[in-house]
């Protein structure tokens, strides 16, 4: 196995790595490359699989390089805006934005100059018509909207929504996403991206979030759809265990 | 789990509390608290309406206090003209605001577009200019104003820098809404420390400043109820002479360079914090 430093076999290694980063990403990129990240490739399967699982997902528009250190920080601030959703550097707070950014972004409303204390909060009536405002009474609520549902819910179709989760914020082709493979060690899945599918997840089935739940205890994609399946059979299912 | 007090206190009972940001994390914590001491709660969240719905019914039913749970996002100042009519409308005044959401990109601050440093001010300080505008004619006597900040409104973290420029920005709104507000209103910001939560994971070297915290805290990461009990005195009449302050919930973390010498050989090298997180 290649050590750092050491032999010829080392430097024809990153001697094929080098070239065979040039091919993919040119000689530019290269150039720019730290020296740490082109070694990675010398030692580590890992770095290929997350690579060219990001240059795949790249070529199809849907995110952006994760490791890839840019050569221009210019270049790094353009991909950035172009793929807000994109993984490590671009971690979202909160939640990803739903939509790239704007061109230009829209100039807020000129408050007027007179104070405030005169004016008047909107009604219920005004807000209530407004999209991106949506009013929970649990007093007055006939449910939580769910839909009703008697049979139990199964592995296969929660875990499509999942599948379906993860192809959306990583890119990658469903046929990548095996059931037992590990989301970070053999997938390049970050935390935050699982976190945000997980998240997903739960809102999709109106599942609330539990105080317990840490996102280690679900490395793989069969432990997340295990654990979401069972919370729907216990949680979601009650009418079908009631006669 | 709220209030470590031997007899359970009622300072809230009747008051009503709106929170942003209450669908999970601290804002969960504290408005769980709130309702155990009777208040009625406006809960709130954006992306997260399961969560926040859920809160609801449970404070709904354990509760004293009534909970209406309202997503929208407290980024545009419409959402919050229409967040005061409905307080207007079922409760008919506000007694205390937590503004808790957060929002914004893990960046450094040379990689940030503008638009990405706008979410992260429309959501920290635009959303608390619009609180104060819209809820001011809605505020009784002895209300309270909270900011949830954090350290990184001070002191620099990896990725941190166009958020903690939004949180010091809000910082300093709130002491000059202290002036205006007084003596009516106190308006003062909390700076919790970390807790684990859907939010913290969001960081990248959420693992590393876990350890760095825990460690360099005389008093340790602690539960989050410990951390809701000084937002929950900041906004109750033990308070009221307190106002346009910043008190850090730290355990003294924001006070110490070098906790214990050993601890630091012990810990890992730190190359930069993705690489630790990552390992």
């Amino acid at each position: 196995m290649a050590q750092n430093g050491a032999g010829p076999d080392v430097r024809a290694g990153r001697a094929a790595v080098e070239l065979s980063l040039r091919v993919l990403f040119g000689d530019e990129f290269v150039a720019g490359a730290e020296a740490s990240f082109v070694d990675s490739f010398v030692t580590s399967n890992a770095a290929w699989r997350s690579t060219l699982l990001s240059l795949w997902a790249l070529s199809k528009g849907t995110s952006s390089l994760p490791q890839a250190p840019a050569p221009d920080p210019a270049i790094a601030a353009t991909q950035a805006s172009v793929t807000p959703a994109s993984p490590a550097p671009a971690a979202l707070v909160a939640a990803p934005p739903v939509a790239a950014p704007p061109v230009a972004a829209p100039p807020v409303a000129e408050p007027p100059v007179a104070a405030p204390v005169t004016e008047v909060p909107a009604t219920a009536a005004e807000n209530g018509s407004s999209a991106g405002f949506e009013v929970f009474d649990p007093s007055t609520a006939a449910g939580d909207g769910m839909p009703e549902r008697r049979e139990p819910w199964t592995y296969e179709e929660v875990r499509a929504t999942l599948v379906a989760l993860l192809e959306e914020s990583t890119g990658y082709p469903a046929e990548v996403l095996e059931d037992d493979a590990d989301l970070e060690a053999d997938l390049a899945i970050d935390s935050v991206k699982q976190v945000e599918a997980l998240a997903g997840l739960r809102e999709r089935y109106g599942l609330a979030i539990e105080d317990s739940f840490t996102i280690r205890d679900y490395r793989t994609i069969r432990q997340a759809v295990k654990y979401m399946t069972d919370r729907l059979n216990n949680e979601r299912s009650s009418r079908a265990v009631a006669p | 789990m709220t209030g470590t007090g031997t007899t359970r206190r009622r300072r809230f009972a009747e008051r009503v509390v709106l929170i942003t940001g209450s669908s999970r994390g601290y804002g969960r914590a504290l408005a769980r608290a709130f309702a155990a001491e009777g208040a009625h709660l406006v809960l709130n969240s954006h992306r997260s309406a399961t969560d926040g719905r859920d809160l609801a019914s449970e404070i709904n039913r354990a509760g004293d206090g009534r909970a209406v749970y309202v997503c929208t996002d407290v980024g545009e100042e419409e959402n919050l003209r229409g967040l005061a009519g409905l307080v207007a409308d079922q409760f008919g005044r506000i007694d205390v605001i937590v503004h808790n959401a957060p929002s914004g990109f893990e960046r450094p601050v040379d990689a940030t577009t503008w638009y990405e440093f706008e979410v992260a001010m429309r959501v920290n300080t635009y959303a608390l200019i619009g609180l104060a505008r819209w809820f001011r004619p809605l505020f009784g006597e002895r209300g309270k104003f909270l900011y949830v900040s954090s350290i990184g409104a001070e002191r620099a973290l990896a990725g941190y820098g166009t958020i903690g420029a939004a949180k010091a920005a809000s910082e300093a709104l709130i002491r000059s809404l202290a002036l205006e507000w007084a003596p009516r209103v106190q308006a003062n910001t909390i700076r919790p420390n970390i807790i684990s939560s859907v939010s913290l994971r969001s960081f990248s070297w959420s693992d590393l400043l876990w350890k760095i915290t825990d460690e360099e805290s005389p008093l340790g990461i602690q539960d989050v109820s410990r951390l809701v009990d000084v937002a929950l005195w900041m906004c109750s009449p033990d308070a009221d002479y307190v106002t346009g302050q910043v008190i850090s919930a730290d355990g003294g973390f924001s006070t110490t360079m070098c906790r214990d010498g050993l601890t630091i050989q012990q810990r890992p090298p730190v190359n930069g914090a993705r690489t630790v997180v990552r390992s």
